[in-house]
Protein backbone atom coordinates (compact mmCIF):
# COMPACT_ATOMS: atom_id res chain seq x y z
CA UNK A 1 0.00 0.00 0.00
CA UNK A 2 1.31 2.85 -1.04
CA UNK A 3 2.03 5.96 1.80
CA UNK A 4 -0.20 9.22 1.27
CA UNK A 5 2.51 11.24 2.08
CA UNK A 6 4.98 10.12 -0.34
CA UNK A 7 2.27 10.11 -3.11
CA UNK A 8 1.46 14.10 -2.05
CA UNK A 9 4.97 14.74 -1.96
CA UNK A 10 5.20 13.62 -5.83
CA UNK A 11 2.26 15.05 -6.86
CA UNK A 12 3.33 18.27 -5.25
CA UNK A 13 6.74 18.25 -6.93
CA UNK A 14 4.47 16.99 -10.54
CA UNK A 15 2.79 20.22 -9.91
CA UNK A 16 5.62 22.72 -8.47
CA UNK A 17 8.37 21.36 -10.75
CA UNK A 18 8.45 24.03 -13.12
CA UNK A 19 7.91 26.83 -10.48
CA UNK A 20 10.67 25.39 -7.70
CA UNK A 21 12.86 25.83 -10.92
CA UNK A 22 12.16 29.27 -11.57
CA UNK A 23 12.38 30.60 -7.63
CA UNK A 24 15.77 28.62 -7.91
CA UNK A 25 16.93 30.57 -10.70
CA UNK A 26 15.27 34.14 -9.91
CA UNK A 27 17.15 33.32 -5.98
CA UNK A 28 20.32 32.53 -7.78
CA UNK A 29 19.75 35.96 -9.79
CA UNK A 30 19.10 38.05 -6.74
CA UNK A 31 22.15 36.44 -5.00
CA UNK A 32 24.25 37.41 -8.37
CA UNK A 33 23.04 41.09 -8.26
CA UNK A 34 23.38 41.60 -4.77
CA UNK A 35 26.68 40.36 -4.79
CA UNK A 36 27.63 42.97 -7.67
CA UNK A 37 25.70 45.94 -5.82
CA UNK A 38 27.63 45.49 -2.48
CA UNK A 39 30.83 44.40 -4.80
CA UNK A 40 32.20 47.95 -5.22
CA UNK A 41 34.51 47.26 -8.19
CA UNK A 42 31.86 45.33 -9.93
CA UNK A 43 29.20 47.88 -9.10
CA UNK A 44 31.16 50.46 -10.77
CA UNK A 45 31.46 48.37 -13.54
CA UNK A 46 28.13 48.49 -14.49
CA UNK A 47 27.12 52.32 -14.13
CA UNK A 48 30.30 53.85 -15.12
CA UNK A 49 28.88 53.45 -19.46
CA UNK A 50 25.97 54.77 -18.61
CA UNK A 51 27.06 57.95 -15.98
CA UNK A 52 28.08 60.19 -18.76
CA UNK A 53 24.50 59.59 -20.98
CA UNK A 54 22.40 59.54 -17.26
CA UNK A 55 24.18 63.03 -16.34
CA UNK A 56 23.44 64.36 -19.86
CA UNK A 57 19.74 63.27 -20.21
CA UNK A 58 19.20 64.61 -17.08
CA UNK A 59 20.90 67.94 -17.52
CA UNK A 60 18.58 68.07 -20.25
CA UNK A 61 15.39 67.96 -18.31
CA UNK A 62 16.48 69.38 -14.93
CA UNK A 63 19.30 71.24 -15.46
CA UNK A 64 18.96 74.00 -12.81
CA UNK A 65 19.11 70.58 -10.12
CA UNK A 66 22.63 69.22 -11.73
CA UNK A 67 23.71 72.51 -11.65
CA UNK A 68 22.78 72.90 -7.71
CA UNK A 69 24.19 69.71 -7.47
CA UNK A 70 27.32 69.59 -8.55
CA UNK A 71 27.87 73.85 -8.16
CA UNK A 72 29.73 73.32 -4.68
CA UNK A 73 32.13 71.10 -6.11
CA UNK A 74 32.53 72.81 -9.29
CA UNK A 75 35.09 75.94 -7.98
CA UNK A 76 37.16 73.26 -6.01
CA UNK A 77 37.59 70.95 -8.77
CA UNK A 78 38.84 74.00 -11.18
CA UNK A 79 41.41 75.20 -8.62
CA UNK A 80 42.58 71.92 -8.62
CA UNK A 81 43.01 71.66 -12.23
CA UNK A 82 44.73 75.24 -12.27
CA UNK A 83 47.40 73.85 -9.76
CA UNK A 84 48.18 70.35 -11.36
CA UNK A 85 47.84 71.74 -15.47
CA UNK A 86 48.56 75.20 -15.25
CA UNK A 87 50.26 75.38 -18.56
CA UNK A 88 47.10 73.82 -20.26
CA UNK A 89 45.34 76.87 -18.87
CA UNK A 90 47.69 79.37 -19.78
CA UNK A 91 47.79 78.38 -23.48
CA UNK A 92 44.26 78.31 -23.44
CA UNK A 93 43.94 81.47 -21.71
CA UNK A 94 46.81 83.56 -23.80
CA UNK A 95 45.08 83.76 -27.14
CA UNK A 96 42.18 84.95 -25.87
CA UNK A 97 43.90 87.41 -23.22
CA UNK A 98 45.86 89.28 -25.88
CA UNK A 99 43.05 90.60 -27.65
CA UNK A 100 41.11 91.50 -24.65
CA UNK A 101 43.97 93.30 -22.72
CA UNK A 102 44.52 95.28 -25.99
CA UNK A 103 40.63 96.23 -26.64
CA UNK A 104 40.85 97.12 -23.34
CA UNK A 105 43.98 99.12 -22.94
CA UNK A 106 42.60 101.08 -26.24
CA UNK A 107 38.86 101.86 -24.60
CA UNK A 108 41.08 103.20 -21.64
CA UNK A 109 42.89 105.46 -23.55
CA UNK A 110 39.83 106.46 -25.36
CA UNK A 111 38.47 107.46 -22.15
CA UNK A 112 41.58 109.20 -20.66
CA UNK A 113 41.40 111.44 -23.91
CA UNK A 114 37.72 112.28 -23.28
CA UNK A 115 39.04 113.26 -19.19
CA UNK A 116 42.13 115.18 -20.82
CA UNK A 117 40.06 116.59 -23.43
CA UNK A 118 37.63 118.33 -21.31
CA UNK A 119 40.42 119.43 -18.66
CA UNK A 120 41.60 121.09 -21.57
CA UNK A 121 38.76 122.34 -23.12
CA UNK A 122 38.17 124.36 -20.03
CA UNK A 123 41.76 125.59 -20.54
CA UNK A 124 42.85 129.11 -21.88
CA UNK A 125 44.55 127.59 -24.38
CA UNK A 126 44.68 129.66 -27.59
CA UNK A 127 46.05 126.70 -29.60
CA UNK A 128 43.76 124.73 -28.57
CA UNK A 129 40.52 127.26 -29.43
CA UNK A 130 42.14 127.37 -32.34
CA UNK A 131 42.02 124.01 -33.13
CA UNK A 132 38.63 123.33 -31.49
CA UNK A 133 37.04 126.46 -34.32
CA UNK A 134 38.78 124.82 -37.23
CA UNK A 135 37.52 121.13 -36.08
CA UNK A 136 34.00 122.52 -35.96
CA UNK A 137 33.93 124.40 -39.16
CA UNK A 138 34.75 121.60 -40.54
CA UNK A 139 31.62 119.49 -39.02
CA UNK A 140 34.36 117.49 -36.51
CA UNK A 141 34.01 117.38 -32.77
CA UNK A 142 36.88 118.76 -30.96
CA UNK A 143 37.24 115.82 -29.05
CA UNK A 144 38.03 113.67 -32.13
CA UNK A 145 41.16 116.30 -32.21
CA UNK A 146 42.81 114.78 -28.94
CA UNK A 147 42.00 111.15 -29.74
CA UNK A 148 43.56 111.22 -33.03
CA UNK A 149 46.79 112.91 -30.70
CA UNK A 150 46.51 109.45 -28.40
CA UNK A 151 45.46 107.07 -31.36
CA UNK A 152 47.32 108.25 -34.63
CA UNK A 153 46.25 106.20 -37.91
CA UNK A 154 48.51 103.45 -38.88
CA UNK A 155 47.76 102.41 -42.36
CA UNK A 156 47.69 98.82 -42.98
CA UNK A 157 46.59 97.95 -46.38
CA UNK A 158 44.68 98.85 -49.37
CA UNK A 159 42.95 96.99 -51.68
CA UNK A 160 41.07 97.63 -54.61
CA UNK A 161 38.35 94.92 -55.51
CA UNK A 162 35.88 94.55 -58.21
CA UNK A 163 32.50 95.68 -57.15
CA UNK A 164 30.67 92.45 -58.87
CA UNK A 165 33.13 89.38 -57.88
CA UNK A 166 34.57 90.23 -55.31
CA UNK A 167 38.07 89.10 -56.37
CA UNK A 168 41.21 91.35 -55.47
CA UNK A 169 42.35 94.20 -58.59
CA UNK A 170 45.10 95.55 -56.62
CA UNK A 171 46.65 94.83 -52.70
CA UNK A 172 49.82 96.40 -51.20
CA UNK A 173 50.63 96.23 -47.23
CA UNK A 174 52.25 98.41 -45.18
CA UNK A 175 56.21 96.80 -44.21
CA UNK A 176 55.96 94.63 -41.73
CA UNK A 177 51.67 94.84 -41.56
CA UNK A 178 49.23 92.21 -42.38
CA UNK A 179 45.52 91.83 -42.27
CA UNK A 180 43.41 88.77 -41.34
CA UNK A 181 44.10 85.31 -42.43
CA UNK A 182 43.47 85.33 -46.27
CA UNK A 183 42.99 88.71 -48.37
CA UNK A 184 41.19 86.94 -50.88
CA UNK A 185 38.59 85.59 -48.89
CA UNK A 186 38.38 88.77 -46.95
CA UNK A 187 37.61 90.78 -49.96
CA UNK A 188 34.86 88.27 -51.17
CA UNK A 189 32.75 88.42 -47.78
CA UNK A 190 33.82 92.23 -47.38
CA UNK A 191 31.68 92.66 -50.88
CA UNK A 192 29.08 90.16 -49.83
CA UNK A 193 28.66 92.28 -46.41
CA UNK A 194 28.47 95.17 -48.58
CA UNK A 195 25.63 93.91 -50.86
CA UNK A 196 23.67 92.51 -48.67
CA UNK A 197 23.76 96.09 -46.80
CA UNK A 198 22.71 97.58 -49.89
CA UNK A 199 19.61 95.59 -50.45
CA UNK A 200 18.67 95.75 -47.23
CA UNK A 201 18.59 99.53 -47.03
CA UNK A 202 17.33 100.10 -50.75
CA UNK A 203 13.82 100.93 -50.93
CA UNK A 204 11.13 99.32 -53.14
CA UNK A 205 11.45 101.36 -56.28
CA UNK A 206 14.68 103.61 -55.22
CA UNK A 207 18.25 104.21 -56.73
CA UNK A 208 20.54 101.47 -54.71
CA UNK A 209 21.51 103.17 -51.69
CA UNK A 210 23.04 101.51 -47.95
CA UNK A 211 26.69 102.10 -49.51
CA UNK A 212 28.87 100.71 -46.91
CA UNK A 213 31.69 103.50 -46.37
CA UNK A 214 33.08 102.23 -43.18
CA UNK A 215 33.66 99.07 -41.04
CA UNK A 216 35.24 98.93 -37.67
CA UNK A 217 36.92 95.27 -36.96
CA UNK A 218 38.52 95.15 -33.61
CA UNK A 219 41.17 97.98 -33.38
CA UNK A 220 41.03 97.62 -36.95
CA UNK A 221 39.11 100.26 -39.49
CA UNK A 222 38.29 99.58 -42.84
CA UNK A 223 37.24 102.60 -45.03
CA UNK A 224 35.54 102.46 -48.12
CA UNK A 225 34.68 104.44 -51.19
CA UNK A 226 33.00 103.00 -54.42
CA UNK A 227 34.44 103.96 -57.90
CA UNK A 228 32.91 102.79 -61.62
CA UNK A 229 33.00 98.86 -61.62
CA UNK A 230 35.34 98.34 -58.19
CA UNK A 231 35.47 100.05 -54.81
CA UNK A 232 38.77 101.15 -52.59
CA UNK A 233 38.92 99.08 -49.16
CA UNK A 234 41.74 100.98 -46.71
CA UNK A 235 42.40 99.57 -43.92
CA UNK A 236 44.41 101.20 -40.91
CA UNK A 237 44.58 101.09 -37.08
CA UNK A 238 43.74 104.02 -34.90
CA UNK A 239 41.38 107.17 -35.04
CA UNK A 240 40.91 107.87 -39.84
CA UNK A 241 42.34 111.18 -40.74
CA UNK A 242 39.74 113.78 -41.36
CA UNK A 243 40.17 114.02 -44.72
CA UNK A 244 40.50 109.72 -45.29
CA UNK A 245 37.07 109.51 -47.30
CA UNK A 246 38.39 112.34 -49.44
CA UNK A 247 41.75 111.14 -50.09
CA UNK A 248 39.84 108.16 -51.53
CA UNK A 249 37.78 109.68 -53.69
CA UNK A 250 41.27 111.28 -55.00
CA UNK A 251 42.57 107.81 -55.42
CA UNK A 252 39.27 106.96 -57.66
CA UNK A 253 39.59 110.57 -59.53
CA UNK A 254 42.98 109.47 -60.38
CA UNK A 255 41.59 105.53 -61.65
CA UNK A 256 39.16 106.96 -63.57
CA UNK A 257 40.82 109.77 -65.58
CA UNK A 258 44.16 107.48 -65.71
CA UNK A 259 42.97 104.64 -67.77
CA UNK A 260 39.60 105.37 -70.21
CA UNK A 261 39.90 101.84 -70.54
CA UNK A 262 41.29 98.59 -69.05
CA UNK A 263 43.27 99.81 -65.65
CA UNK A 264 44.67 96.17 -64.86
CA UNK A 265 46.90 94.12 -67.54
CA UNK A 266 45.22 90.45 -68.68
CA UNK A 267 47.73 88.93 -66.10
CA UNK A 268 46.31 91.38 -63.51
CA UNK A 269 49.50 93.43 -62.98
CA UNK A 270 48.82 96.90 -61.42
CA UNK A 271 50.31 100.16 -63.43
CA UNK A 272 53.41 101.26 -61.63
CA UNK A 273 52.25 104.78 -61.41
CA UNK A 274 49.12 103.76 -59.21
CA UNK A 275 51.70 101.78 -56.69
CA UNK A 276 53.55 104.44 -56.63
CA UNK A 277 50.10 106.50 -55.55
CA UNK A 278 49.10 103.81 -53.61
CA UNK A 279 51.93 103.65 -51.23
CA UNK A 280 52.78 107.23 -51.09
CA UNK A 281 49.53 108.73 -50.43
CA UNK A 282 47.86 106.15 -48.53
CA UNK A 283 50.60 103.68 -46.73
CA UNK A 284 52.49 106.44 -45.30
CA UNK A 285 51.82 106.96 -41.52
CA UNK A 286 50.33 109.78 -40.41
CA UNK A 287 51.99 111.81 -38.45
CA UNK A 288 50.29 112.81 -34.22
CA UNK A 289 49.85 116.31 -34.30
CA UNK A 290 52.96 117.85 -32.87
CA UNK A 291 53.25 118.64 -29.40
CA UNK A 292 53.50 122.65 -28.65
CA UNK A 293 56.92 124.31 -28.97
CA UNK A 294 58.54 126.38 -27.24
CA UNK A 295 58.64 130.46 -27.39
CA UNK A 296 56.31 132.85 -26.36
CA UNK A 297 54.08 131.76 -23.79
CA UNK A 298 50.67 131.26 -23.94
CA UNK A 299 49.98 133.37 -21.82
CA UNK A 300 51.68 136.23 -23.66
CA UNK A 301 49.91 134.90 -26.97
CA UNK A 302 46.53 135.56 -25.39
CA UNK A 303 47.47 138.84 -24.20
CA UNK A 304 48.40 140.15 -27.62
CA UNK A 305 45.58 138.42 -29.69
CA UNK A 306 43.38 140.32 -26.99
CA UNK A 307 44.93 143.46 -27.65
CA UNK A 308 44.62 143.04 -31.63
CA UNK A 309 41.22 142.28 -30.95
CA UNK A 310 40.42 145.36 -29.13
CA UNK A 311 41.94 147.36 -31.49
CA UNK A 312 40.17 146.12 -34.48
CA UNK A 313 37.43 146.56 -32.04
CA UNK A 314 37.92 149.86 -31.88
CA UNK A 315 38.33 151.08 -35.31
CA UNK A 316 35.71 149.36 -36.54
CA UNK A 317 32.93 151.25 -34.17
CA UNK A 318 35.00 154.21 -35.21
CA UNK A 319 33.96 153.54 -38.93
CA UNK A 320 30.58 152.93 -37.74
CA UNK A 321 30.13 155.79 -35.96
CA UNK A 322 31.94 158.34 -38.70
CA UNK A 323 30.48 156.46 -41.95
CA UNK A 324 26.89 157.56 -43.41
CA UNK A 325 24.29 155.55 -43.03
CA UNK A 326 21.56 154.65 -45.54
CA UNK A 327 17.94 155.10 -45.04
CA UNK A 328 17.31 151.59 -46.28
CA UNK A 329 18.86 148.51 -47.82
CA UNK A 330 18.04 146.69 -50.74
CA UNK A 331 18.62 142.76 -50.10
CA UNK A 332 20.36 140.97 -52.45
CA UNK A 333 18.45 138.48 -54.88
CA UNK A 334 21.33 137.79 -57.39
CA UNK A 335 21.95 134.06 -57.93
CA UNK A 336 25.43 132.99 -56.80
CA UNK A 337 27.80 130.69 -59.08
CA UNK A 338 30.32 128.75 -57.67
CA UNK A 339 32.42 127.73 -60.81
CA UNK A 340 34.33 129.01 -63.92
CA UNK A 341 32.08 130.16 -67.29
CA UNK A 342 31.10 127.57 -69.83
CA UNK A 343 33.44 128.76 -71.82
CA UNK A 344 36.41 128.70 -70.22
CA UNK A 345 36.51 124.54 -70.63
CA UNK A 346 34.43 122.41 -72.58
CA UNK A 347 32.13 122.26 -75.33
CA UNK A 348 28.38 124.10 -73.75
CA UNK A 349 25.14 121.80 -75.47
CA UNK A 350 22.71 123.12 -76.65
CA UNK A 351 20.32 121.63 -74.51
CA UNK A 352 20.94 120.30 -70.91
CA UNK A 353 20.73 116.28 -70.75
CA UNK A 354 18.93 114.86 -67.67
CA UNK A 355 21.34 112.47 -66.41
CA UNK A 356 21.46 110.92 -62.77
CA UNK A 357 24.53 110.13 -60.72
CA UNK A 358 25.75 106.23 -59.91
CA UNK A 359 27.51 107.75 -57.19
CA UNK A 360 28.19 110.28 -54.37
CA UNK A 361 30.19 112.61 -55.72
CA UNK A 362 31.78 116.02 -54.91
CA UNK A 363 31.80 118.35 -58.26
CA UNK A 364 35.07 119.97 -58.71
CA UNK A 365 35.50 123.64 -60.11
CA UNK A 366 37.44 122.02 -62.87
CA UNK A 367 37.25 119.40 -65.35
CA UNK A 368 40.70 117.73 -64.08
CA UNK A 369 40.98 115.37 -60.71
CA UNK A 370 43.21 117.54 -58.56
CA UNK A 371 40.44 120.55 -59.21
CA UNK A 372 39.19 121.70 -55.72
CA UNK A 373 36.22 119.53 -54.80
CA UNK A 374 33.26 122.06 -54.48
CA UNK A 375 31.82 122.24 -50.86
CA UNK A 376 28.59 120.12 -51.42
CA UNK A 377 28.73 116.43 -51.88
CA UNK A 378 25.60 114.99 -54.72
CA UNK A 379 24.25 111.63 -53.28
CA UNK A 380 24.15 108.63 -55.36
CA UNK A 381 21.28 108.90 -57.42
CA UNK A 382 21.11 112.42 -57.53
CA UNK A 383 19.12 113.72 -60.86
CA UNK A 384 21.37 116.61 -62.44
CA UNK A 385 22.02 118.19 -65.87
CA UNK A 386 24.82 118.25 -68.46
CA UNK A 387 25.57 121.65 -69.38
CA UNK A 388 28.43 120.86 -71.67
CA UNK A 389 31.57 118.20 -71.62
CA UNK A 390 35.41 118.43 -71.90
CA UNK A 391 37.53 116.04 -73.90
CA UNK A 392 34.86 113.27 -73.83
CA UNK A 393 36.07 112.32 -70.03
CA UNK A 394 33.91 115.45 -68.27
CA UNK A 395 30.92 117.03 -67.74
CA UNK A 396 29.67 120.13 -66.05
CA UNK A 397 26.59 119.53 -64.16
CA UNK A 398 23.80 121.37 -62.68
CA UNK A 399 22.06 120.78 -59.98
CA UNK A 400 19.74 122.50 -57.77
CA UNK A 401 20.28 122.31 -53.93
CA UNK A 402 18.15 124.25 -51.15
CA UNK A 403 20.80 126.82 -50.60
CA UNK A 404 21.73 127.67 -53.93
CA UNK A 405 19.05 127.00 -57.26
CA UNK A 406 22.04 126.27 -59.33
CA UNK A 407 25.33 124.97 -58.55
CA UNK A 408 27.42 123.71 -61.56
CA UNK A 409 31.07 121.92 -61.74
CA UNK A 410 32.44 118.95 -63.35
CA UNK A 411 32.14 115.38 -62.59
CA UNK A 412 33.60 112.29 -64.79
CA UNK A 413 31.02 111.16 -67.33
CA UNK A 414 31.64 107.76 -66.08
CA UNK A 415 29.89 108.75 -63.17
CA UNK A 416 26.54 109.57 -65.20
CA UNK A 417 23.70 107.78 -66.36
CA UNK A 418 22.06 109.26 -69.08
CA UNK A 419 18.16 109.65 -69.06
CA UNK A 420 15.92 108.70 -71.61
CA UNK A 421 14.14 112.67 -72.55
CA UNK B 1 50.84 84.77 -61.20
CA UNK B 2 47.56 83.06 -60.49
CA UNK B 3 44.67 83.99 -62.37
CA UNK B 4 41.50 84.91 -60.24
CA UNK B 5 37.52 83.42 -60.99
CA UNK B 6 34.66 83.72 -59.03
CA UNK B 7 32.46 80.20 -59.38
CA UNK B 8 29.19 80.03 -57.30
CA UNK B 9 27.82 76.60 -56.21
CA UNK B 10 23.74 76.65 -56.67
CA UNK B 11 21.25 74.12 -56.09
CA UNK B 12 18.38 73.24 -53.92
CA UNK B 13 19.28 72.97 -49.96
CA UNK B 14 20.53 69.59 -48.85
CA UNK B 15 21.74 68.55 -52.20
CA UNK B 16 25.16 68.74 -51.27
CA UNK B 17 26.80 71.61 -52.40
CA UNK B 18 28.80 72.84 -48.88
CA UNK B 19 30.12 68.81 -48.98
CA UNK B 20 31.28 69.02 -52.48
CA UNK B 21 32.88 72.58 -51.58
CA UNK B 22 35.05 70.68 -48.79
CA UNK B 23 36.02 68.01 -50.70
CA UNK B 24 37.42 69.64 -53.16
CA UNK B 25 39.14 72.07 -50.97
CA UNK B 26 40.17 70.02 -47.96
CA UNK B 27 39.39 66.41 -48.90
CA UNK B 28 37.40 65.54 -46.09
CA UNK B 29 33.13 64.82 -45.83
CA UNK B 30 31.59 65.68 -42.43
CA UNK B 31 28.23 63.53 -42.39
CA UNK B 32 26.10 65.94 -39.98
CA UNK B 33 24.40 68.25 -41.95
CA UNK B 34 24.57 72.21 -41.47
CA UNK B 35 22.59 74.80 -43.10
CA UNK B 36 24.91 76.93 -44.78
CA UNK B 37 23.62 80.70 -43.26
CA UNK B 38 24.02 83.33 -46.36
CA UNK B 39 27.04 82.66 -48.29
CA UNK B 40 30.65 80.79 -47.12
CA UNK B 41 33.40 81.93 -49.28
CA UNK B 42 36.96 79.61 -49.70
CA UNK B 43 39.35 79.72 -52.23
CA UNK B 44 41.90 76.90 -54.38
CA UNK B 45 44.82 77.13 -55.96
CA UNK B 46 44.66 74.68 -59.14
CA UNK B 47 47.72 74.18 -61.32
CA UNK B 48 47.00 72.55 -64.96
CA UNK B 49 49.35 71.47 -67.11
CA UNK B 50 47.22 70.90 -70.34
CA UNK B 51 47.91 72.28 -73.13
CA UNK B 52 50.27 74.66 -70.72
CA UNK B 53 51.42 75.10 -67.54
CA UNK B 54 49.23 77.57 -65.84
CA UNK B 55 48.24 79.03 -62.56
CA UNK B 56 44.35 79.75 -61.62
CA UNK B 57 42.66 80.20 -58.20
CA UNK B 58 38.73 79.63 -57.89
CA UNK B 59 37.30 81.32 -55.46
CA UNK B 60 33.93 79.37 -54.60
CA UNK B 61 31.13 81.31 -53.57
CA UNK B 62 29.12 78.53 -51.58
CA UNK B 63 25.19 80.10 -51.78
CA UNK B 64 22.50 79.09 -49.19
CA UNK B 65 20.09 76.60 -50.78
CA UNK B 66 16.29 76.92 -52.25
CA UNK B 67 16.74 80.40 -51.82
CA UNK B 68 14.21 82.42 -54.06
CA UNK B 69 15.69 84.95 -56.55
CA UNK B 70 16.25 88.28 -54.59
CA UNK B 71 18.36 90.82 -55.19
CA UNK B 72 21.21 89.80 -52.65
CA UNK B 73 21.21 86.39 -54.62
CA UNK B 74 21.53 88.15 -57.64
CA UNK B 75 24.18 89.94 -56.38
CA UNK B 76 25.87 87.02 -55.24
CA UNK B 77 25.73 85.94 -58.51
CA UNK B 78 27.13 89.24 -60.20
CA UNK B 79 30.80 88.76 -61.44
CA UNK B 80 30.80 85.35 -61.99
CA UNK B 81 33.19 83.65 -64.26
CA UNK B 82 31.40 80.16 -63.46
CA UNK B 83 29.00 77.89 -61.83
CA UNK B 84 28.59 74.39 -60.87
CA UNK B 85 24.80 73.59 -60.90
CA UNK B 86 24.02 70.61 -57.87
CA UNK B 87 21.15 68.55 -57.41
CA UNK B 88 20.54 65.64 -55.08
CA UNK B 89 20.40 62.18 -57.73
CA UNK B 90 17.90 60.76 -55.10
CA UNK B 91 15.82 63.52 -55.40
CA UNK B 92 14.25 64.26 -58.45
CA UNK B 93 12.10 67.48 -57.71
CA UNK B 94 15.96 69.04 -57.07
CA UNK B 95 17.10 67.99 -61.08
CA UNK B 96 13.42 69.00 -62.22
CA UNK B 97 14.81 73.05 -60.05
CA UNK B 98 17.59 72.86 -62.10
CA UNK B 99 16.43 74.39 -65.05
CA UNK B 100 15.40 77.37 -63.21
CA UNK B 101 18.73 78.37 -61.82
CA UNK B 102 19.90 77.98 -64.91
CA UNK B 103 17.89 80.19 -65.85
CA UNK B 104 18.33 83.17 -63.31
CA UNK B 105 21.55 83.27 -63.24
CA UNK B 106 21.75 83.34 -67.09
CA UNK B 107 20.06 86.44 -66.12
CA UNK B 108 22.82 87.89 -64.13
CA UNK B 109 25.97 86.61 -65.60
CA UNK B 110 25.46 85.31 -69.15
CA UNK B 111 28.46 84.61 -70.45
CA UNK B 112 29.83 82.59 -67.48
CA UNK B 113 30.03 79.09 -68.33
CA UNK B 114 29.05 76.29 -66.27
CA UNK B 115 28.73 72.39 -65.35
CA UNK B 116 25.69 70.38 -63.30
CA UNK B 117 26.63 68.26 -60.62
CA UNK B 118 23.88 64.83 -59.54
CA UNK B 119 25.12 64.39 -56.09
CA UNK B 120 25.08 61.50 -53.70
CA UNK B 121 25.26 58.69 -56.52
CA UNK B 122 26.70 56.73 -53.72
CA UNK B 123 22.96 56.09 -52.04
CA UNK B 124 21.97 54.67 -55.63
CA UNK B 125 23.29 50.72 -56.74
CA UNK B 126 25.82 50.49 -59.06
CA UNK B 127 23.49 49.22 -61.74
CA UNK B 128 21.08 51.70 -61.65
CA UNK B 129 24.31 54.28 -61.97
CA UNK B 130 25.64 52.51 -64.94
CA UNK B 131 22.17 52.49 -66.82
CA UNK B 132 21.24 56.62 -65.94
CA UNK B 133 20.88 58.26 -69.03
CA UNK B 134 22.36 61.18 -69.14
CA UNK B 135 21.94 62.31 -72.07
CA UNK B 136 17.96 63.90 -71.80
CA UNK B 137 19.30 66.10 -69.39
CA UNK B 138 22.51 67.29 -70.56
CA UNK B 139 20.07 68.05 -74.17
CA UNK B 140 17.71 69.77 -72.02
CA UNK B 141 19.99 71.96 -69.46
CA UNK B 142 23.02 72.18 -72.25
CA UNK B 143 25.68 71.67 -70.12
CA UNK B 144 27.90 68.79 -69.39
CA UNK B 145 27.01 66.75 -66.27
CA UNK B 146 28.68 64.20 -63.76
CA UNK B 147 27.44 61.85 -61.22
CA UNK B 148 29.17 63.01 -58.11
CA UNK B 149 29.67 61.70 -54.41
CA UNK B 150 30.75 64.41 -51.80
CA UNK B 151 30.79 61.00 -49.52
CA UNK B 152 33.58 59.25 -51.43
CA UNK B 153 34.72 62.25 -53.44
CA UNK B 154 33.78 60.32 -56.65
CA UNK B 155 34.02 62.32 -59.24
CA UNK B 156 33.92 65.48 -57.79
CA UNK B 157 37.96 66.76 -58.27
CA UNK B 158 37.18 65.76 -61.77
CA UNK B 159 33.90 68.34 -62.41
CA UNK B 160 35.90 70.93 -60.27
CA UNK B 161 38.82 70.52 -63.06
CA UNK B 162 36.47 70.31 -66.14
CA UNK B 163 34.79 73.92 -65.36
CA UNK B 164 38.51 75.35 -64.76
CA UNK B 165 39.76 74.15 -67.72
CA UNK B 166 36.51 75.57 -69.24
CA UNK B 167 37.03 78.84 -67.91
CA UNK B 168 40.41 78.94 -68.95
CA UNK B 169 39.56 77.97 -72.77
CA UNK B 170 36.51 80.87 -72.45
CA UNK B 171 39.22 83.29 -71.59
CA UNK B 172 42.12 82.82 -73.47
CA UNK B 173 39.97 82.99 -76.21
CA UNK B 174 38.20 85.98 -75.49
Amino acid sequence: MSDPKHELETLREILLAQDREKLEALREEVERLKGKIENPEAFLQIIEPIIAEALARRTQTHPKEVAQALSPIISDAIRLQIQENRDAFISVLVPIMGPLISRTVQEAIQALARRVDEQIRRATSVQFLLKQWWARLRGIPPEKIVLREALPWTPVSVFIIDNKSGIILTQVYREGEEFGKDPDLAAGLLTAIRNFARETFTQNGDAPQGTLYELRVDSHTVLMEEGPGFYVAWVGRGVPPMNAHERLQELISVIQTAASTTLWTANGETPPFLLEFLEKELLQEEEAMPEESGGVPKVGIALITAALAGILLLCGWGAYRLAPRAVAHVLPTAVTYLTPTVETYGIPLADPLPAVLTQATAPRIAPDPRAQPLGTILPNGATVYIVAEYEETWAQIAYPTAEHPRIVGWVPKSMLKPLAP
Amino acid sequence: MSRFFKVCLIGDFAVGKTSLARRFLYNEYQADYQATIGVNISKKEIHLTDPVPVRMTLVIWDLAGGEPFTPIVEAYYRGAAGALFVADITRPATVEHLSHYIEEFRQVSPDADAVVLLNKVDLIPDHAVEAFDQEPLREKLGLPIFLTSARTGYNVENAFLTLARRLLEKTNNA
